[in-house]
């Protein structure tokens, strides 16, 4: 049998309020990550001429390691400021 | 196939099954707890977690499916390993960190760790069975196949093979095990796949190889949309919004794959876990290079084979001779590498996931698990005919993308989800997804709804869980305040007081978990 959630540790230092706020800030950065994902994914078919597909298809993946930097970096930043 | 190449691919494959073997039963030490067998002690470097995570994730689908497609379907077929790879940033924006400090190590057992629903986790644990069964029985189908056209050995032997060396070695150590057996497939595959592709490309552009159609270049490559039979899931689809419903399918699928984010937690803290991710960026980025080179290759110079077999007919085609078979064992070796490591990885998540739900988690357990889930792949893999690998991997992430995806996202940023409303979620969003592809299978079709049915089942799906959990707002866990604080904050701030002190522990053990703890 699984057993039951074992409850938390003890209420850290940590008001509510500043949860939420880091959360609404690590929110914004990663929709942004997001976004700009998707937009990719949808712009780059619908713009590129097909006899095009084969050099911007291999030009995205340096795309998407700067845009997983540029998240890791965004998220960590907000984790230290608090 | 020649004698030759026949005897060079028994040896490649050969070398690969001894080499997965060894590294995964002699590398590992004893561990001395149930928590160590499960998530390699949280000791696993990011970069070494990476290389584990693209070997897991660069299946038989990427490495020979997806050149297939290309080489059949033409250009529309390169925007697959884009998004194949596009599924990463969205892991690390959404779900890695908040997900490895939530302390929880399968899908399961974060539905009921955030969720407080027994009933839950139960429900969860068979979508995680049902993606990971897809995966393997596409591996397995892919491993006979590909056995059957090298060496002419049935396709049974495939199947058996695969399975075989994947129960030894998951058995033989758990996730660490599979771990190291993953990285070291990783850099076997991008060498060998890199290296054949640049030698056979050679041979086409510069040694003038291949008469008078090496004159026909990347100019005949375009447009040429092939017939497609098979196309669940959208698979193979060449128009537009065909190509974009799976860009976008993959990029939200890959979070739920059971054998993915069971990875998260091989590293110590949620700093290492992110840096995995972006560790697996770059190692997909270079891989998913070498599929449209194959693809190329096979529409030029192998036109007409079927998709799993193009990439291996090509070194026999451009180079006949010793060379041609030397480098046919050598692809022979790399696609055994991935239908290993994505086989390991896959088992040993799922076993995880099934033993923890079944019954008391243990060692013991997981071996049986392990054994049974096996089993299940094998006995599915003889009832089924073979399709495609991309077709079935592509309908693992749709299920994944219409069920876990909004489960995780839900749960880890929003707090008034409740167990009643992801419950809704999982059901219209794997029920509509099984249902559309049973009906597509069975000849219903529904025009727009069933070829493009994840444009449809992932938003409801999301739209579900939202609606039911608004309309149960009595059922939101209480400890959610507490929940989101230890998922948001950084492991200092949120661990247990008493960790701060004590200079004994490494970062690794800092975080308390609740399910590993007390095995």
């Amino acid at each position: 049998m699984p057993r039951a959630p074992v409850p938390l540790a003890s209420d850290g230092p940590v008001s509510d309020a500043r949860v939420r706020a880091l959360m609404g800030r690590q929110a914004r950065i990663a929709l942004a990550t997001v976004a700009a994902v998707l937009a990719a994914l949808v712009a780059l078919p619908l713009l590129t001429a097909r006899g095009d597909w084969l050099v911007v298809t291999m030009a995205v993946q340096p795309l998407w390691v700067v845009l997983a930097v540029l998240q890791l970096r965004r998220a960590e930043r907000a984790e230290r400021d608090r | 196939m020649s004698g030759g190449s026949v005897a060079a691919s028994a040896v490649g494959i050969a070398f690969v099954v001894v080499i997965s073997v060894v590294v995964g039963v002699v590398r590992p030490r004893r561990y001395t707890s149930a928590a160590e067998f499960y998530v390699a002690a949280r000791t696993v470097r990011p970069w070494w977690n990476g290389a584990a995570i693209s070997a897991e994730f660069t299946s038989a689908a990427a490495c020979l499916g997806l050149a297939g497609l290309i080489a059949l379907h033409g250009a529309s077929a390169l925007w697959y390993p884009v998004g194949a790879a596009a599924g990463y940033v969205v892991v690390i924006a959404l779900v890695v960190a908040p997900l490895r400090r939530s302390g929880t190590f399968t899908l399961p057992d974060f539905a009921q760790w955030r969720l407080g629903s027994v009933a839950l986790r139960r429900f969860a644990t068979w979508h995680v069975l049902a993606i990971g069964l897809l995966y393997l029985v596409a591996q397995l189908h892919s491993a006979g196949v590909v056995l059957r056209v090298l060496t002419g050995m049935p396709t049974w032997t495939g199947w058996v093979s695969v399975t075989l060396v994947s129960v030894v070695v998951t058995l033989a150590g758990g996730m660490g095990s599979v771990t190291s057996v993953q990285a070291v497939q990783y850099w076997l595959k991008l060498v060998v796949f890199t290296g054949v592709a640049l030698v056979l490309w050679c041979a086409w552009r510069c040694g003038g190889r291949g008469g008078a159609r090496a004159t026909a270049g990347l100019e005949g490559f375009e447009g040429l949309a092939a017939p497609y039979g098979e196309a669940l899931a959208g698979a193979g689809e060449p128009s537009l919004p065909g190509v974009l419903a799976v860009l976008l399918v993959c990029a939200l699928g890959t979070m739920g794959l059971p054998h993915i984010i069971v990875r998260v937690y091989a590293n110590g803290d949620a700093r290492a876990a992110r840096r995995s991710i972006v560790a697996t960026q770059v190692l997909l980025g270079v891989f998913f290079l070498v599929p449209p080179l194959y693809g190329i290759l096979g529409r030029v110079h192998v036109p007409g084979a079927r998709e799993e077999e193009v990439v291996l007919l090509l070194p026999g085609a451009l180079l006949p001779g010793t060379a041609g078979d030397v480098l046919t064992g050598l692809l022979a070796a790399g696609a055994f590498a991935a239908f290993l490591a994505t086989s390991c990885g896959v088992l040993a998540a799922v076993s995880g996931a099934v033993s923890a739900c079944v019954t008391r988690a243990g060692v013991g357990a997981f071996r049986f698990a392990t054994a049974a889930v096996a089993l299940a792949a094998l006995t599915l893999t003889s009832l089924t005919t073979p399709a495609t690998s991309v077709i079935g991997v592509l309908f693992g992430f749709c299920l994944s993308a219409a069920t876990f995806c909004p489960l995780l996202v839900l749960g880890i940023w929003w707090r008034r989800l409740t167990a009643a409303g992801a419950a809704a979620g999982l059901v219209v969003g794997g029920g509509l997804t099984a249902a559309l592809a049973a009906g597509d299978l069975a000849g219903v079709k529904l025009g727009a709804v069933s070829v493009y049915h994840m444009a449809f089942t992932v938003p409801l799906a999301f739209v579900a869980m939202v609606v039911i959990s608004l309309v149960t707002p009595g059922r939101v866990p209480m400890g959610v305040d507490r929940m989101m604080a230890r998922m948001h904050l950084p492991e200092q701030i949120a661990g247990p007081a008493e960790d701060h002190s004590s200079p004994g522990t490494d970062r690794s053990s800092r975080q308390h978990s609740p399910y590993i703890d007390d095995y």
